[in-house]
């Protein structure tokens, strides 16, 4: 049983790891990869897992296997979002996330992303810290207090 | 909303995200985030 102080420092240090790795391969990791890189037991990992997906700093995926679904503003698995950077496709989970990913990165971007009634492809720009080319306005569906209902469906 | 409002709100939520001390926003700091945008009535309410 992990100690309450420790907890924090591993949940910190497992979100770190999470979105580190993201942030520099462009791809969400596996609970194995986390393991691997902070050297420390897949129980451990999966447990703050868990914690993190509770806080809402990341969503698992459904079903019986820890897989991270969601480090928003990535998206573990290829959606029709995506933002071109430094010769990487990153994948966000929907027009806000992928929007977010050229400012968590603190880099330009070519995006990518689909029109939610037609599917006719979108693209935009982002440089220097601003939103530079595009076009478009986004249509929400739920109100922001049912948001955390059902985020995937959001 | 338009994409400018989306693209303020997306600054908003992942500009720190990758820092080691990035918090979740609180609830009422994210309704503050959408109001500040003209994001204020009840369906962009964060709580029922």
């Amino acid at each position: 049983m992990t100690a309450p102080g420790s907890r924090e420092a591993l949940d910190r240090a497992v979100r770190l790891a999470v979105f580190r790795a993201a942030a520099e391969t462009a791809r969400v990791p596996a609970p194995a990869d986390i393991t691997a890189a902070l050297g420390i037991s897949p129980e451990d990992v999966e447990a703050s897992l868990h914690r993190l997906a509770e806080e809402r700093v990341l969503v698992l995926a459904p079903g019986p296997s820890t897989r991270i679904w969601m480090a928003n503003p990535f998206s573990a698995v290829p959606t029709a979002h995506r933002a071109f950077i430094d010769g990487r496709t990153y994948w966000g989970n929907c027009i806000w996330d992928v929007l977010g990913i050229p400012p968590a990165l603190h880099a330009d971007a070519e995006i990518a992303t689909a029109c939610g009634d037609c599917g006719m492809e979108i693209r935009l720009r982002v440089a220097g810290g601003e939103l530079v080319e595009g076009e478009g306005i986004v249509h929400y569906g739920v109100p922001a207090a049912r948001w955390w209902d059902n985020i995937g469906y959001t | 909303m338009t994409l400018d409002q989306q693209w303020s709100l997306a600054k908003a939520w992942y500009s720190d995200k990758l820092e080691p001390d990035w918090r979740r926003a609180t609830p009422d700091e994210a309704e503050a985030r959408l109001a500040r945008i003209g994001l204020a009535d009840a369906f962009w309410r964060l709580r029922p």
